[in-house]
């Protein structure tokens, strides 16, 4: 599973992960958030499917998210 | 509500791909605005030069067999050169940047280490992160537009 990341933690304390690695670009990580929100939180889709395709997604590119 | 964020409009990627993708994704205006003030991210934040950007970006679209967008940081003939996989020419910065990005885009898992190390030693760890999340989204955008291109060729024949 490709979890474990190659660079450091931003943040002082927190192990490295997606959000504390991408904290070293607050900006864009800001922004991510924000489009992150409007897929998960306004889509069109349902919840249901969108979690669906987002686990498959998961499953057939070896991610361990 | 509509705030400066969501009526942004990046300027950085004035054609091709990108525009055509954004003109798609206007079915979901507010999506879009969204989408593309994240990616303009990547030049705003001015941790990674501008031409590095768009050498990345020509490359990946070249391994999906796209067309390379108009950039000013590219003459027509460095453009053909990177698109066709000669970095020559190019700094040592600028290969390590290309090999990660060429990596990711033809097999994520297979990336390794010392091509990470040497991107974070070139641009520091903040352009390095930079520079992975934008290699991701050229590669998603080259994906998107390599299924979505036939969508719209069939909704511009239906139209006509």
């Amino acid at each position: 599973m490709a979890t474990t990341p190659r660079l450091t933690s931003a943040i002082a304390g927190q192990e490295p992960n997606f959000a504390s690695v991408l904290s070293h670009a607050p900006e864009m990580l800001a922004r991510f958030g924000t489009l992150y929100a409007e897929l998960w939180q306004q889509g069109t889709l349902p919840a249901d499917l969108r979690e669906m395709t987002r686990l498959r997604n998961a499953r057939v590119t070896d991610c361990g998210y | 509500m509509t705030n400066q964020s969501d009526t942004h409009q990046s300027d950085a990627y004035p054609s091709g791909v990108r525009k055509n993708l954004l003109d798609l994704l206007q079915a979901r205006p507010q999506l879009a605005a969204r989408f593309d003030h994240f990616q303009a991210a990547f030049s705003d934040q001015q941790l990674l030069p501008e031409r590095l950007l768009a050498i990345c970006r020509t490359r990946i679209d070249a391994l999906h067999d796209l067309p390379a967008e108009a950039s000013q940081q590219l003459s027509a003939d460095e453009a053909a050169l990177v698109s066709a996989g000669n970095f020559a020419a190019l700094s040592t910065t600028e290969i390590a940047a290309l090999t990660l990005a060429e990596q990711m885009a033809m097999d994520a898992h297979g990336v390794t280490a010392a091509q990470v190390s040497a991107v974070a030693d070139a641009l520091g760890e903040p352009g390095a992160v930079t520079l992975l999340t934008a290699v991701a989204l050229f590669d998603s955008n080259a994906r998107m537009q390599r299924v979505l291109a036939p969508l719209r060729e069939r909704r511009s024949a239906t139209q006509s």
